[in-house]
C-alpha cells in the first residue's frame, strides 16, 4: 500500500533524532510486545510479510504520531490487530481486558500450558538457524548489467516497492534468484516466488537537480516489478 | 498477593492484555515471553559485527569470503539466523562510503548489529538518507564526506540484510584483533560514521 510507511525522499519530518546510545527497549513492554510478535512469528499465526503489511494498515495519522512515543508502537498495534482478524481474540475481550487492568480489576492468572523449557530453547535454536532465502521460481529474465525501469503501480495491498523509484530506470547489480514475494505471501504463502534483484539508481535520475552525479542508490526489488529498459 | 494497584500506561496495558489473553489461548506463556525478550536483549549485539570487521581487517583470506558470501563467512563465527538468512557486506573505501538505511520500515541486521537504535527506524532517517546522504550525515551525524567520495546507499527492501564494513583507522598496524575490534562502532557498520580512531577507542 502507499502509506506513509513509504518514507523515501519525503521532506519535512526535520533533523534525525541522532542518540550515541540507548537500551534496545526504552520501557518494558517493548520488549513483550516484540517478543509476543516474534512468537506469533514462530507458532506460524504471522510471518514478515503479513506483519508488515499490518503495520502499515495502522493509520497513516497513527504510524507518525505513535512512532515519536515508540516504533514498538507499530508492532503492538500490528500483533492487536493480527490476533483480532484471525479470530484468536475478539476484539470486545481485547477492550475489556485493557479496561481490566487500566482499572486494577484484572488479576493475574495462572496460564493456560507451560511450556517445557526444552520447547522454548529449541524455539530460540532456530531464530539462530540460518536458511537459504533462494526458492525454486521462475528463472530470471535480467542479468546484472541490464538496464530495467520501475512500472508504475498503486497498490492498496503489500508492496517492497518504493515510491521514490517508480518509472525510474536503473542498472541490475545483482540478481539474486527467485525468493518470497512479498506482494502475494503477505496474503498466500503458497504463492510463487519472483526473481529478486539488486538495482542500482543514479542520484540524478532519481532527484534531478536535487540529487548529484556521483552517488547510487540501491534497491531490492522483484521481477513484477521491472521492464526491460 | 499485595493490594498495592499498579498504574500502567495505555501501551503497557495494551500489552499485557494481549499478552495474558495468549497466556489463555496457550500460544505464549510468562517463561517463553520473558526467554525471546533476553534473547533479543543479550544474544544479539553488535560485538558481533566489531568482531567480523576485525577479522576483515586482518586476514585477507576472510576478507575475500565476506565479499563473496558474507552469510557463510559470518556464519562461521557464530553469527546466523533471523535476519541474516542473506546478507551482503559492503566495503568502504578512499573511494566509496556505503550506508544503509530501511526506509519501508525497520530491517537491519540484528545477529550482528543487534537490535536497530529509535534514530534508525525514525520518519526523519529513513526519509532523508536516500534523498540527500551527504546532508544527512553532514548536518545530522557531524560526518562531512569528500566530494572526491562516491557514497552508496542501501535500501533494504528485500529479507536481504546490509553490513557496512568501515576502513581500518591510521596507526593499528599492529593491533591484535580484539583490540581492532573495539575501534568498530555500530554506527561505523551502518554506515553513519567510521571506525573510531586509536584514540577514541571505547572502554
Amino acid at each position: 500500500m502507499d502509506g506513509i510507511h513509504d518514507t523515501g525522499g519525503m521532506t519535512g519530518y526535520g533533523p534525525v533524532p541522532y542518540q550515541k546510545d540507548e537500551p534496545y527497549f526504552h520501557h518494558e513492554w517493548e520488549g513483550r510486545a516484540l517478543s509476543i510478535l516474534t512468537w506469533m512469528h514462530i507458532r506460524g499465526l504471522s510471518w514478515w510479510d503479513k506483519s508488515r503489511f499490518y503495520r502499515e494498515m495502522m493509520g497513516n495519522e497513527n504510524y507518525v504520531n505513535e512512532i515519536r512515543d515508540s516504533y514498538y508502537t507499530h508492532w503492538l498495534s500490528a500483533a492487536e490487530r493480527i490476533l483480532v482478524s484471525d479470530n484468536i481474540i475478539t476484539e470486545d475481550e481485547r477492550k475489556k481486558r485493557v479496561q481490566e487492568i487500566l482499572d486494577g480489576s484484572y488479576v493475574d492468572r495462572n496460564p493456560s500450558r507451560q511450556f517445557e523449557e526444552g520447547d522454548i530453547d529449541k524455539a530460540i535454536e532456530a531464530m539462530h538457524k540460518p536458511h537459504s532465502l533462494v526458492l525454486s521460481g521462475p528463472e530470471p529474465s535480467f542479468s546484472a548489467g541490464d538496464s530495467v525501469t520501475v512500472k508504475s503501480m498503486n497498490p492498496l495491498g503489500h508492496t517492497r516497492c518504493p515510491k521514490y523509484v517508480r518509472n525510474r530506470t536503473g542498472v541490475v547489480h545483482t540478481s539474486h534468484g527467485p525468493q518470497v514475494y512479498p506482494d502475494s505471501n503477505y496474503i498466500n504463502r503458497e504463492d510463487v516466488p519472483q526473481p529478486l534483484y539488486t538495482v542500482a539508481f543514479k542520484s540524478k535520475d532519481l532527484w534531478g537537480d536535487d540529487g548529484n552525479d556521483k552517488d547510487v542508490v540501491y534497491v531490492d526489488l522483484w521481477e513484477p516489478y521491472l521492464v526491460g529498459a | 498477593m499485595s493490594d498495592h494497584v499498579e498504574k500502567y500506561t495505555e501501551y503497557e496495558a495494551r500489552t499485557k492484555a494481549i499478552e495474558t489473553l495468549l497466556y489463555e489461548r496457550g500460544i505464549v506463556s510468562p517463561a517463553a515471553v520473558d526467554r525471546v525478550v533476553s534473547y533479543y536483549e543479550n544474544d544479539l549485539g553488535p560485538m558481533g559485527g566489531a568482531k567480523v570487521v576485525a577479522k576483515a581487517w586482518v586476514d585477507p583470506e576472510y576478507r575475500d569470503w565476506l565479499e563473496k558470501d558474507a552469510t557463510a563467512a559470518m556464519a562461521s563465527l557464530g553469527y546466523a539466523g533471523e535476519q541474516a538468512h542473506q546478507i551482503a557486506a559492503v566495503f568502504n573505501s578512499a573511494e566509496t562510503h556505503n550506508v544503509v538505511v530501511c526506509t519501508l520500515c525497520s530491517c537491519y541486521p540484528w545477529p550482528v548489529l543487534g537490535l536497530p537504535p529509535a534514530w534508525y527506524k525514525s520518519m526523519e532517517y529513513r526519509s532523508r538518507v536516500v534523498a540527500d546522504p551527504r546532508g544527512t550525515l553532514k548536518s545530522d551525524f557531524k560526518f562531512p564526506v569528500s566530494p572526491d567520495v562516491e557514497v552508496k546507499v542501501w535500501d533494504s527492501s528485500s529479507e536481504i540484510r546490509y553490513i557496512v564494513i568501515p576502513e581500518r583507522p591510521e596507526g593499528t598496524e599492529d593491533w591484535s584483533e580484539v583490540q581492532l575490534a573495539k575501534l568498530v562502532s555500530r554506527d561505523s557498520m551502518i554506515g553513519v560514521s567510521n571506525a573510531l580512531a586509536p584514540n577514541e577507542v571505547m572502554a
